[in-house]
């Protein structure tokens, strides 16, 4: 009973954080061709970012200059980029009604990273530069390191975890 | 008598061989890259694991990323995990502790044309990809 009470609280908890953030969960085996090659090519370098957090032409902007994605070259072959952009295209704040993610947007303005979002600035107002640098978070896109049920699209529980050695 | 000598001295040469020559799949790639080496230079003796260790290690200039060095990413121990610039965990590169590395031609050549650009800012030479899979596929 106590086993059951506690697994319909977790499955409760979980619809409401999914919920809170609005995003659609990522299954771990994807049926649509898309969505695999971008969890697998994506994916290999950094958590495969929920594509409803940027609008449309932001994708396309990120997937026209892979070769220079934030400093690293990103190149894939043009069909798995095509495969890529039109699956994230598909999945942008516009395309599932994300609209947090167009708020304070200019029609000419073209994000390519989440972290700057208004939205996502005000979320994280209280997380500090040096909680970023601990070695077991290192940078702002790695979602995961506070939020371990990030690739669900499941935003809480979010906690710093204590810093260690590097 | 004699059969059973032969038989073990040719077990020691077979298993010197084996510990010569990296596992099939990743030879074949080897050779692959021998053979392009080959018809740019006549002369090519041959790839040298020695100078692939040291690209590994080595600082390198001109790259456009954070990291300088194969290690900034990978490590400086083939056989441990590494870790992304975005946090995220990398397999070991070490065939010993992961065969399905440099398995596949086309993610070989997907991963030396990106990571070559991001450290050196530049493409690696077919000596430089030889000499490095030499080195990493007998870790």
């Amino acid at each position: 009973m106590r086993a059951l009470l506690l697994l319909s609280f977790t499955v409760a908890a979980g619809a409401v954080a999914v919920a809170t953030i609005g995003v659609q969960a990522q299954t771990t085996t994807p049926t649509d061709p898309g969505q695999a090659a971008f969890q697998a090519e994506c994916g290999a370098c950094h958590m495969p970012f929920q594509p409803q957090f940027l609008p449309a032409r932001s994708w396309e902007l990120v997937m026209a200059n892979l070769s220079k994605h934030f400093k690293e070259n990103a190149s894939l072959d043009k069909p798995t980029t095509e495969l890529i952009k039109n699956y994230l295209v598909a999945h942008s704040a516009e395309a599932t009604g994300y609209r947090r993610a167009l708020q304070g947007l200019n029609a000419a303005d073209t994000p390519q990273r989440i972290t700057e979002s208004a939205w996502w600035v005000s979320e994280h107002r209280r997380v500090t530069d040096a909680q970023i640098a601990q070695s077991n978070i290192k940078s702002r896109a790695n979602c995961v390191a506070c939020h371990p049920n990030a690739r669900r699209a499941a935003y809480e529980p979010a906690i710093v975890p204590r810093p260690v050695a590097p | 008598m004699r059969l059973a000598t032969s038989l073990a001295i040719l077990g020691v040469a077979v298993s010197a061989l084996s510990a010569l020559a990296a596992p099939a799949a990743q030879q074949a790639i080897i050779d692959q890259y021998a053979a392009e080496a080959k018809k740019a230079d006549p002369g090519f003796k041959g790839f040298n694991a020695d100078a692939g260790k040291e690209f590994f290690f080595a600082k390198h200039t001109g790259g456009t990323g954070e990291a300088d060095a194969c290690t900034g990413c990978h490590t400086t121990d083939p056989k441990k995990a590494g870790e992304t610039r975005a946090g995220q965990a990398i397999d070991p590169i070490a065939v010993s502790v992961n065969p399905s590395r440099y398995t596949d031609p086309a993610k070989v050549e997907k991963w030396f044309g990106r990571n070559c650009d991001t450290v050196l800012g530049r493409e690696c030479t077919v000596i430089e990809k030889g000499n490095f899979l030499a080195f990493i596929t007998m870790q």
